[in-house]
């Protein structure tokens, strides 16, 4: 077994209930995975406890096939990258990066190359010896990247690293770990409460809720096969919009036994401001327009209906005035739940 | 084939009496791990121990006898204390103790608080009165009790000439029983006031500007500024200040040994000056020991009335 | 009309200030440019009313007197040796402790802070007797011993370094520990350095306190072996008996030249540090 197994793994804090119980968890060698979720999660507990900052109560985490139960931090082949980036504060940006090569008596002309090499990657080449307090959030966080990159590791784990930067430079930093992640081949693992992180970055993504992993795949099927109410309405910007049956005026009366609510997706619904009855196989809403937000390639608008606030994303087109519409989702859109939450396939 | 190795591998690993001395290792270490944080607070806590907490331990031992330093000690339990309180002269000493110490620290911090506000804005005039303020503190008590001494000097010192040149008569500042104490107080509220300014000024420029602001556009006036917003934002630090101040008034010594010896007649004569005076120049070593221990108890209740104050605050304001 | 009343009343204001600010200037001043003028006065200068405000010709042989009237260098090395000694050994007591209650728990670490934190109000007044009965049976009155060994530690100091090594954000430590860095070097090249202002600010503080420090050398010596300057000067007031004021303040300007050279050089740290440890 390459990359990172956890084994039965639990974790409890003194004598409190255990926050998280019996997880199992496989991340492949070479895959960008992220542990998503909301905060409070354990996402960061299990990224913690595979970098040995934690140590499990129960079961074991394997790297690479070994059990890691007594190896030190340090010894364990990984690096990471922190929220607050822990750059060392009364050491320059070189001695940052060369602080683990030195504690693991690197020779210091390999040293001096693979400072020199990853520093011209991240490009603080002129920022050597700035110490990190000169340095501006974008910097610091390139300084925390070079840090791990220089030691070689085969596991990268991040927890939240871009949280501390504005917007512009999270897009942008974004793409430059993906490049990052194809040039190195290592194993990423990536913590965030961000969707949109996940699904622009990973290649495997975990999702978790109170400990437990709700569902885990690739970002695609994540998205179109979610397999249950917590990841649909987890993934996708507006979320899903889910109503129960029973709300419904007009009833779909091709939905599987057993189903509870149903579910569609912003982007899948389209507005019309009549009702053709001789569309069949099409759910329907009648809802008053509440608030659009008109947001240039797209827009997004808010109906009012007997079931709840329903969500459109509408791609181009015409503004639509304020008013009542129909909503419409086609069938082929539909997801279907039980009373468990559960996806009825 | 290759799992067979396997399992004999992990045997033959387990079989040899290796996970024992890995066992004694791990003890050895074990040990030198949790023998750590006593080695590394040992040095202080003896040095604590030996000078401060043995030393409280002798004195309160030694308030129960009566002893000279050369002859036997004689048991005479609370004897020491009895005579303490039955001796008009302890009630004198404590009475100076206590007007010393109030109206020190009342006036100090009262003019502290006027010079801090006056003195806030981060100008370069307002920074080197404010190091001009702060230089007696950073000056031996040796130096400024002689300084003082001499300006205060009947006949020849500068105060009196400047009295005398506003049409006041001169002053016994420091020969006047009715005059010394106040004179002492003078001297102490000198020295000690520029810490109390600096750290009352750090303190109220630590209030967030927009409290200002706010009270600005309320249209607050100045007064009722400091009433509703500087003096609630800096009262921890001024609760602090006092305690400091108080104690710092209570151990009273230098000034009082160098400038007046106690005197006029015992009108500056305080509590630690009269124990110095009992145990080393009239080897009354258990009376001088039972005036410790009241000095003791008067700082505990001091420090004890503080800290109850503050967890009453943290009880009842919320965050403190 | 208003506006002449508003620029009337800024005037008015600015005079004011200047007036606050010259009387704050005079008070604080004057005491020390009077210690400073009576020690270059001669003696007859000193005694004459009205008072000499100037002096055209220093008299420099009172600061030879002074140095007639006392071992004043032997004075000076007493108060170097007394000073340094102190913060030399605080050094080695006040990192470690602070350190250990900062980042372990052990069994009684709550119990040993505590005993440290209770320490931390009794001043040197209540403990003299005590010591000096102790240090009189061991034979260390006037030694370097009773003057440094009662000062070895500082209770605040630990409380002061504590809050510094508990404000190091846990990440920092644990970022260190995935460099492969033992708790040794985790010790010397982070937190140390680290702490390092305060380290200074806590040792200039140590410092000047304990120059200055009149009360304990003068308890806990009988003779000039180990005295040190503060005391050494006050027995300038008895010099052939009357008042000597004029070598009395040349002695005096010796003992306080010193700190308020310091002082001039590096107020705004001095004051600094010293707001530091007043601002818990």
């Amino acid at each position: 077994m390459t990359g990172i197994e956890l084994r039965g793994v639990e974790k409890a804090y003194g004598k409190n209930p255990p926050v998280i119980e019996n997880l199992d968890l496989q991340i492949e060698e070479g895959s960008f995975t992220i542990l998503l979720g909301p905060s409070g999660c354990g996402k960061s507990t299990i990224l913690r406890m595979i970098a040995g900052l934690e140590r499990e109560t129960a079961g074991h985490i394997f790297i690479n096939g070994e059990d890691m139960r007594d190896v030190s931090p340090g010894g364990r082949g990984i690096a990471m990258v922190f929220q607050n980036y822990a750059l060392y504060p009364t050491m320059t940006v070189k001695e940052n990066i060369e602080f683990g090569l030195k504690n693991i008596k690197t020779p210091k002309q390999e040293r001096e190359a693979r400072v020199t090499e990853v520093v011209k990657m991240v490009g603080l080449t002129n920022y050597v010896n700035r110490k990190p307090q000169h340095l501006s959030g974008g910097q610091r966080q390139r300084v925390a990247l070079a840090r791990a990159i220089v030691k070689k590791p085969k596991v990268f784990l991040m927890d939240e690293p871009l949280s501390n930067l504005d917007a512009k430079l999270r897009a942008q930093i974004r793409t430059d770990l993906i490049e990052l992640h194809r040039n190195l081949g290592a194993t990423f693992v990536y913590v965030t409460h961000d969707q949109v992180e996940a699904m622009s970055m990973g290649t495997d993504i975990v999702l978790l809720d109170n400990g437990r992993i709700r569902q885990q795949g690739s970002p695609g099927s994540i998205y179109s096969a979610p397999r249950n109410l917590f990841t649909a309405q987890f993934i996708g910007s507006p979320p899903m919009n889910v109503v129960k049956a029973e709300d419904m005026e007009y009833r779909v009366d091709h939905a599987p036994h057993g189903t509870v609510s149903l579910g569609f997706r912003p982007e899948n619904a389209v507005i019309v401001s009549e009702r053709n009855p001789s569309e069949r196989g099409r759910a329907l809403f009648r809802g008053e327009l509440a608030a659009r937000e008109i947001l240039g390639d797209h827009a997004i608008y808010k109906f009012k209906t007997a079931c709840g606030s329903i969500r459109a994303k509408i791609m181009s087109g015409s503004t639509v005035e304020y008013g009542e519409w129909f909503v419409g989702v086609d069938r082929k859109y539909l997801y279907y739940f039980d009373e468990k939450g559960d996806a009825i396939i | 084939m290759r799992d067979i190795e396997k399992v004999i591998d992990e045997y033959i690993t387990l079989a040899i009496p290796m996970p024992r001395m890995a066992a004694a290792e791990k003890f050895l270490r074990g040990t030198a791990r949790a023998a750590t944080p006593y080695i590394m607070v040992a040095p202080a806590i003896l040095t604590l121990c030996v000078f401060v907490v043995y030393p409280i331990m002798y004195m309160i031992w030694l308030s129960a006898f009566r002893w000279d330093m050369i002859g036997p000690k004689i048991y005479v339990g609370l004897g020491n204390f009895i005579e303490l309180f039955s001796n008009p002269d302890f009630y004198l000493v404590i009475g100076n103790t206590f007007k010393f110490m109030s109206l020190s620290v009342s006036i100090s911090i009262i003019l502290a608080l006027f010079l801090a506000v006056y003195l806030k804005a981060n100008t370069r005039v307002n920074a080197l009165l404010q190091s001009f303020i702060f230089t007696p503190y950073i000056t031996s008590m040796v130096s400024v009790a002689f300084i003082w001494a001499w300006l205060m000097n009947s006949e020849y010192g500068l105060l009196n000439f400047m009295l005398g040149k506003a049409g006041v008569g001169g002053v016994r500042w420091l020969e006047d029983a009715g005059a010394a104490m106040y004179s002492m107080i003078l001297v102490a509220v000198w020295k000690g006031l520029g810490y109390n300014v600096i750290i009352l000024i750090s303190a109220m420029r630590a209030i967030p500007r927009q409290l200002y602001e706010a009270a600005v556009l309320d249209n607050t006036k100045p007064f009722r500024t400091f009433f509703r917003i500087t003096l609630p934002m800096i009262s921890p630090t001024l609760f602090f200040l006092t305690l400091m101040n108080i104690i710092a008034a209570f151990k009273v010594f230098d000034q009082i040994a160098l400038m007046t010896g106690g005197g006029p007649i015992n009108a500056t004569n305080t509590l630690v000056f009269d124990i110095y005076q009992f145990g080393f120049k009239f080897y009354q070593l258990g009376y001088a020991s039972a005036q410790g221990v009241v000095l003791m108890a008067l700082i505990a209740v001091c420090t004890a009335a503080y800290f109850g104050a503050l967890s009453k605050r943290v009880h009842y304001g919320g965050e403190a | 009309m208003r506006a002449r009343a508003v620029i009337f009343r800024a005037a008015f204001g600015r005079a004011c200030r200047a007036a606050v600010n010259l009387l704050i200037f005079a008070v604080f001043f004057i005491p020390f440019y009077w210690m400073f003028l009576t020690a270059i006065k001669s003696l007859g200068q000193t005694l004459r009313t009205p008072p000499v405000f100037w002096v055209s010709a220093a008299h420099w042989e009172n600061f030879r007197k002074v140095f007639d009237a006392i071992p004043f260098f032997s004075m000076l090395k007493n108060n170097v040796v007394m000073t340094l000694g102190i913060m030399i050994c605080q050094f080695f007591t006040v990192i470690p402790a602070a350190y250990a209650f900062a980042r372990f728990k052990f069994a009684g670490g709550g119990f040993l802070f505590g005993l440290t934190l209770a320490t931390m109000m009794i001043p040197a007044q209540l403990v003299f007797l005590p010591l000096f009965l102790m240090f009189s049976r061991m034979g260390l009155i006037n030694s370097y011993a009773s003057l440094i060994l009662p000062w070895a530690t500082s209770p605040f100091a630990i409380f002061m370094l504590r809050q510094t090594f508990k404000q190091v954000p846990r990440e920092l430590i644990e970022a260190a520990k995935l460099d492969s860095a033992s708790e040794w070097k985790i010790i010397f090249k982070l937190m140390l350095p680290i702490a390092r202002p305060t380290i200074v600010t806590l040792g200039l503080v140590t410092f000047i306190l304990n120059w200055n420090d009149y009360f304990w050398p003068f308890v806990l010596t009988t003779n000039n072996a180990v005295r040190t300057l503060p005391v050494g000067i006050t027995s300038l007031n008895t010099v052939d008996g009357g008042v000597r004021y004029h070598v009395l303040m040349a002695g005096n300007l010796l003992l306080v030249a010193p700190v308020l050279a310091v002082f001039f050089f590096a107020r705004k740290q001095i004051i600094k540090a010293f707001t530091y440890m007043g601002g818990k």
